[in-house]
């Protein structure tokens, strides 16, 4: 008896469908698995065996041979206990083969015969969907991530007798057995519980520091805060992901295949709603931070996609976790090569810095700060040149004064309101970019700046002034015009005005990191 | 330079292992026993003395280190070290001198200064890069001193006196350190005075690197001394041992800035031991780098409140008060610190700094760009003008110090504040509207504010006022 199953499986972000064959023939009683799989792949068989004896399913003592198709990708860590177990089941003549033509099995099983969430169950979906399938039996405890995708029929099983139940129905009865999941997008986005943990409006003072933050947040450009311990550099970061727009719905699709690929799906948690922000602590490894393992699981920066990767104490991560954030910076995405392949996770993340002006925290405050020129400057040199480069913001947040935090908070403005002023320039922006490729002025390369950001004669002599003045490289040229670009869209102004440049001049980086003279 | 040089000494300057007291006796019995009785202060002519101990046999070193020594043993050890070290030609490590362009000059040698020679404790002898202080040099002489990590403060004011106090024919004697001795040594050259530098290495050394164009300056116009050999690394126990010398070829001390306990409290010690007057720069008690100034001058140190402080201990009473004086040594002085004079005038009160106003480059800068702004869209409002009486530039000048920096934030919030006062009434939401002033329009004064030198940019993001 022979019997095919669909089944899918991930790698990277992406998926890709899997065909499970499972013939029962005469012979010694044997079980065999074939197609290029790793050890752990191959445990499935003797999960699956006592699954089904728990079940109350007695497999015949004959040979069994199960191959998994294509046998030319190798499959490692990922998880076909409950494919397998359909196509024992079809090969016994439990089920019916023609029942599992359109149908994508995923699931692993439990030695009870309960079925377990696995990894991935979005992007498997999606592919499923891309493939005209028609039905995805998933675990019951996936079945919401499942359903997010629209078009497909997916239903949620929590054992394998349910399983064996829902396929013995007639097809127009099956719903009355077990309901296909659904979930209501409309009303997951209109959720305003998804905001982020901190409000604008409970940061006192900081102004200078706000509307650095707002510009990067509409432009999504990164952004590096210098301030002495305790002036609220974290306490603004985490303010970020709630001034940035809220998450579309294919954005949130992305960032939830990445979560879900990472195994970091919470139950009742279909998809992920909110920006991401993540803190990595600055002990973090080269492989959590980029992505990495044997089988590569997206690091921290793929698992900020769409959202923020706020480091803390820049300096404190070592050199070589930092240059590595240069590629992905550039490219948005990161390629892990392996033996076993290369595996490709998105990464497109604001970038957020935050580091102390000295080794002691207080510089310039003399009285305190007893840090020579040449410490700082070794202490700032840790952030290499070229990770700087890609800061397109740089800002000094200064201590808090007394007045600001005693004041009340009655006059700081909420975040929903830049939240609003930064929608509008996203939208200027993407009217500004349609058809281009590009999403946000932070993406402009120098020859996109000439087309999206005409200037004035005045405005050039304004540029041409600041440049002789401070003896800015070109980057840091191009840079003051990417953001000058930003503010005029936060304004609402078609053209870059004077103002617009000198604002941005003055969130620039070459100078704090020289002040130390 | 080669007139002072005199083998014999730089060869005995050069023994290691004999401190330069032990060295000062050997010289002194090597003389007397030459029948020189003279007294060493006395400017004694041989080099007699030397030559001496260099040619001298073993049984004579014997006697000429017991007479120098206490200790039969150091005696004895003595004897062995300059017997070993007979073994080094004079000739060779005057030549190497000569090579590298550095001169020596002896204790005992006519031409050393002789106010330094009458220091307790007194160097051997001094190498010498560029040129020796003369009698000239001098006659006038100030150590400015103070702390290496100086605040805005004590930068502005090592760079005030050092200038002045230079303008007006007084030599700066300083350590070159990195802060205020640098910065006062630089402004004194740029005055186009005279200065000298006292290192804690060697002669040929640059320490610290960062001054390396100072040193290069000081050799045309002063010049590098240091009592240790050329090729002695710096090291932080040779330091307090310059300082002496510092003080010792200075009338007087200015300290800038300095915290309790600090290498310039050493220097300061050790000029009151040699009976140099010392002068203080009062700061802020707040300040933790002006609490050795503050010290100093409840101890009784000199006030230096302004460079005429100085000078007049030099010059005697009403020296620096008269036109006369400044007409005399104006053509030096600073152009900001005039134009600060002016503008603090000019802001003195309201009235005058709003007829002032028309001429006022910031003002004129910014109604361009209020015209130019209504030109383009009327999102500035109009009332704005009349709400502000005082240009923003007169505005923030008030807030700024001339010590630290304040934050371009703490300057935006407080400019809120003052027009909120003025108005009285502001509750609107929203930064803008609140203080009258945003941000972008704010930066763009400092930024022309900073051109013309009216303020500096301590750190980015951090502004200070100039002059004084």
């Amino acid at each position: 008896m022979y019997s095919t199953v669909m089944s899918g499986a991930v790698r990277g972000v992406s998926s890709y469908l899997l065909r499970v064959e499972t013939n029962i023939s005469d012979g010694l009683p044997a079980f065999n698995m074939v197609g290029f799989m790793s050890g752990e792949v191959r445990e499935a068989g003797e999960r699956v065996r006592v699954a089904l004896k728990n079940a109350g399913i007695r497999l015949p003592a004959s040979r069994i041979t199960v191959n998994l198709a294509p046998a030319d990708i190798q499959k490692r860590g990922i998880v076909i206990d409950l494919p397998v177990a359909v196509g024992e089941l079809i090969c016994i003549g439990m089920l019916r083969q023609e029942d599992f033509d359109n149908v994508l099995v995923a699931g692993e099983l439990g030695l009870n015969g309960e079925i377990r969430p696995v990894r991935g169950v979005l992007p498997i979906v999606q592919e499923a969907k891309a493939h005209g399938i028609g039905l995805c039996i998933l675990p019951r405890d996936n079945l919401e991530e499942g359903a997010v995708v629209e078009g497909i029929r997916v239903v949620g099983v929590r054992s394998l007798n349910e399983l064996i139940m829902y396929m013995e129905t007639p097809e127009v009865r099956r719903d009355t057995v077990l309901a296909p999941g659904r979930v209501d997008l409309d009303a997951l986005f209109s959720d305003e519980s998804h905001r982020a943990d901190v409000d604008f409006a409970d940061v006192r003072g900081q102004a200078v520091a706000k509307k650095a933050m707002e510009i990067a947040a509409a432009g999504f450009h990164n952004m590096l805060m210098l301030g002495p311990p305790g002036t609220g550099k974290s306490m603004l970061a985490k303010c970020m992901p709630g001034i940035m727009p809220p998450l579309t719905l294919e954005e949130s699709m992305e960032v939830s295949a990445v979560y879900s690929v990472a195994g970091m799906l919470g139950k009742g948690e279909p998809l992920v709603l909110r920006r991401p922000f993540l803190a990595p602590h600055h002990s973090i490894t080269k492989a959590a931070l980029v992505g990495g393992g044997m089988i590569p699981m997206p690091g921290q920066i793929s698992l900020a996609h769409r959202g923020v990767l706020f480091m803390d104490e820049l300096p404190e991560f070592g050199r070589d976790q930092l240059d590595l954030l240069r590629q992905p910076l550039e490219d948005h995405e990161v390629t892990i090569v392996r033996q076993s392949g290369s595996y490709r996770y998105p990464a497109r993340f604001i970038l957020l810095g935050a580091c102390n002006p000295c080794p002691c925290g207080h510089y310039p405050d003399r009285n305190r700060c007893r840090c020579t020129n040449r410490e700082i400057r070794r202490y700032l040199g840790r952030i290499s040149g070229p990770l700087l480069d890609r800061m397109d913001l740089c800002i000094t947040v200064p201590r808090a004064r007394i007045d600001d935090l005693q004041k009340g908070n009655s006059r700081e403005e909420p975040s929903s309101l830049v939240r609003e002023r930064v929608m509008e320039a996203c939208a200027r922006q993407e009217q500004r970019f349609r058809g281009t490729g590009l999403r946000f002025n932070a993406e402009m390369r120098p020859a996109d700046l000439e087309v999206y950001c005409p200037l004035g004669p005045r405005e050039k002599g304004c540029l041409r002034e600041l440049f002789e003045a401070s003896g800015m490289s070109v980057r840091a040229y191009h840079r003051v015009i990417r953001v000058a670009r930003t503010i005029a869209d936060l304004e609402g102004r078609e053209r870059i005005r004077e103002e617009d440049l000198f604002l941005a001049y003055n969130y620039r980086q070459a100078e704090i990191l020289q002040g130390g003279g | 330079m080669g007139a002072f040089l005199h083998r014999y000494y730089c060869w005995m300057d050069q023994v290691r292992g004999i401190g330069r007291i032990t060295k000062l006796r050997l010289l002194r019995s090597a003389e007397e026993r030459d029948l020189f009785s003279a007294e060493l202060t006395d400017a004694p002519t041989g080099r007699a003395g030397a030559e001496r101990i260099y040619r001298a046999s073993e049984e004579e070193l014997r006697f000429l280190c017991g007479e120098a020594c206490t200790f039969q043993a150091d005696a004895e050890r003595t004897a062995q070290i300059l017997k070993r070290a007979q073994r080094q030609e004079p000739e060779k490590i005057a030549d190497d001198l000569r090579q590298k362009n550095i001169s020596y000059i002896c204790l005992a040698e006519e031409g050393f200064p002789e106010r330094l020679r009458r220091i307790p404790d007194p160097p051997f002898g001094l190498y010498c890069r560029g040129s020796l202080p003369d009698e000239d040099d001098l006659q006038h002489a100030a150590a400015v001193i103070g702390a290496r990590l100086a605040s805005g403060y004590g930068r502005e004011q090592a760079r005030r006196f050092g200038f002045r106090l230079a303008a007006r024919g007084i030599t700066i004697v300083s350590g070159m350190a990195r802060g205020v001795d640098g910065i006062a040594q630089k402004a004194a050259l740029d005055a186009g005075g005279r200065s000298f530098a006292v290192l804690g290495c060697g002669v040929d050394l640059c320490y610290p690197d960062e001054n390396q164009a100072l040193y290069d300056r000081l050799l045309e116009a002063g010049g590098i001394l240091s009592e240790f050999p050329p090729g002695t690394p710096p090291d932080s126990k040779n330091f307090p041992q310059r300082n002496r010398i510092i003080s010792g070829l200075a009338d007087l001390v200015l300290v800038i800035e300095a915290r309790k306990r600090s290498g310039t409290q050493i220097t300061v010690d050790m000029a009151l031991e040699q009976g140099r007057e010392v002068f203080a720069l009062p700061g802020r008690v707040s300040d933790a780098l002006s609490d050795g100034c503050n010290r100093l001058i409840r101890q009784g140190a000199w006030i230096a409140t302004c460079p005429e402080d100085v000078l007049e201990y030099f010059y005697g009473t009403g020296y620096g008060e008269g036109d006369e004086i400044i007409k005399k040594t104006g053509q030096g002085e600073e152009k900001p610190a005039g134009m600060a004079g002016d503008m603090a005038v000019k802001r003195g009160s309201m009235t005058a700094s709003m007829e002032a106003a028309a001429g006022d480059p910031y003002h004129a800068q910014k109604n361009e760009l209020e015209k130019n702004d209504s030109g383009i869209d009327d999102l500035m409002e109009p009332e704005e003008t009349v709400r502000q009486p005082l240009t923003l530039a007169d505005r923030i000048l008030t807030l700024l110090s001339y010590e630290d920096g304040k934050h371009i934030e703490q300057i935006l919030t407080e400019l809120g504040e003052m027009a909120e006062q003025e108005s009285g009434t502001e509750t609107a939401a929203g930064k803008e509207i609140e203080t009258g002033v945003g941000l972008a329009e704010l930066n763009l004064c400092l930024f022309h504010m900073k051109m013309d030198g009216q303020v500096d940019e301590t750190m980015a993001g951090y502004y200070r006022r100039t002059g004084a």
